[in-house]
């Protein structure tokens, strides 16, 4: 796994984690998926928030077993639903947050590399987007996405074929070397 | 059982690794701060209230919204001016492998006509309705979910139907869009053991060639995963989703 587990306890201990131990644990990873999904950091701040809000709500009806799968379809369905209220073309711009912790040589190159990511996945489709960042970055198998999406496996194969054939050929990313290596499934 | 992980056939290219590692480093150039957990469980304390306070004042007004579903659909002709679409599970029992003859199918039915955004209580603190992007619910805290019959994942020319789910731990609500046929008659979802439920159907007017489904069932029936089947007006089987593996 490329990022922080938070596979949590769980039979053991019903009601399960204590909310507040699930979210301060939760929260980095959430926020760097959302990220993905949303494009901007503060928008993905936000949509974590407003989605352990309702979470926090329903937290004794979750079974313990369920609560990544439980997070990860609501933080999804979430945003996708935000991307209906907008209504609007969400234009991804590069404004993320500035600090101190940033400000060495080679950073510039990084916030570019991040940029081109988020501005490629800008482009396609919030279900294949988010198939992707399941993938890429959840590290999550078909499976375990198809539920999440609530969807078949082939749906999400298709997703996720349409979604990497786009992000290999995506302008920003060239000369990118995802543009040039692997064959073809 | 955990099911075994499907092969991913692209892991192993260089794309799909340059990709993850595109993701990593993006990912950890930015640190995000301490969650703001006071912030959080203000606002789901919240939202508790106001689910609460509008489920009491709503009372009357869910009551008017099934009343409405209920109500004969005006554009459609007299014989079919049944009560709309129940919300509730009619469940059949799967034949015998006896010579009793089998329970008989419910007779073919057609969908309700709702109008777009049309909300129809769906089963206790659900509504769903239509839009001509899709299906549209909302579960009983009101988080709202939506399946498009318009993002090019489906292709309404050809007969298909798909399944969603949700449950509370006691009740599962499914529900989904049929669609490539505008003669939609019956959805059943088949449990494990045989058990038949057969879902209500909804569409908007003019037999667009698609619509929804809906059905609840207790979770500790079997419908967990179950296959669903759509049925035309002539009782042919239109189309079909697989079940999911069993645990």
């Amino acid at each position: 796994m490329p990022h922080e587990s938070v596979s949590l306890p769980s039979e053991a201990t019903r009601p399960g984690p204590d909310f507040a131990e699930f979210a301060a644990v939760a929260w980095p990873r959430l926020v760097r998926t959302a990220q993905f999904l949303t494009g901007d950091f503060h928008e993905a701040e936000d949509l974590v928030q407003t989605t352990l809000a309702k979470v926090y709500h329903r937290w004794r009806k979750i079974p313990p077993d369920q609560i990544d799968l439980y997070m990860r379809r609501a933080l999804i369905n979430n945003n996708l639903s935000r991307h209906r209220r907008k209504r609007v073309i969400h234009l991804l711009t590069p404004l993320l947050p500035d600090s101190a912790r940033h400000a060495h040589p080679g950073h510039a190159d990084e916030v570019e590399q991040r940029t081109a990511l988020l501005r490629a996945l800008a482009d396609l489709p919030a279900r294949q987007r988010a198939v992707m960042v399941l993938r890429y970055w959840e590290d999550l198998n078909e499976q375990e996405i198809a539920n999440v999406l609530n969807c078949s496996i082939g749906t999400v194969k298709t997703h996720a074929r349409r979604g990497l054939r786009t992000l290999r050929t995506h302008p920003l990313l060239n000369p990118d070397p995802l543009a040039s290596c692997g064959a073809q499934r | 059982m955990i099911p075994e992980r499907p092969e991913r056939p692209e892991t192993d290219t260089e794309a799909a690794r340059r990709l993850r590692a595109l993701f990593e480093e993006a990912a950890y150039d930015v640190t995000p701060g301490p969650v703001p957990l006071a912030d959080v469980e203000r606002r789901g304390r919240a939202r508790h209230r106001r689910r609460a306070a509008s489920l009491t004042a709503g009372c009357a007004l869910a009551a008017a919204a099934v009343g409405a579903a209920l109500l004969p659909v005006l554009d459609r002709p007299p014989e079919h001016s049944a009560p709309a679409t129940p919300p509730a599970l009619t469940r059949t029992p799967t034949p015998a492998a006896s010579a009793s003859p089998p329970p008989s199918t419910p007779p073919p039915k057609p969908p309700t006509v709702v109008k777009p955004g049309e909300r129809v209580t769906a089963a206790p603190g659900v509504k769903l309705w239509l839009t001509k992007e899709g299906k549209h619910w909302s579960d009983p805290t009101g988080f709202e979910q939506f399946r498009s019959i318009a993002d090019g994942n489906i292709d309404p020319a050809d007969p298909g139907i798909s399944h969603q789910s949700t449950s509370d731990g006691e009740q599962t609500f499914h529900s989904g869009l049929y669609y490539g046929t505008k003669d939609a008659a019956r959805v059943e979802l088949t449990s494990g053991t045989g058990d038949r439920a057969t879902a209500a159907l909804v569409e908007l007017p003019g037999k667009p060639g698609w619509g929804a489904w809906y059905v609840t069932t207790s979770v500790d029936e079997g419908f967990s995963g179950a296959p669903v089947t759509l049925y035309d007006t002539t009782g042919k089987r239109v189309a079909e989703l697989r079940g999911m593996p069993r645990r």
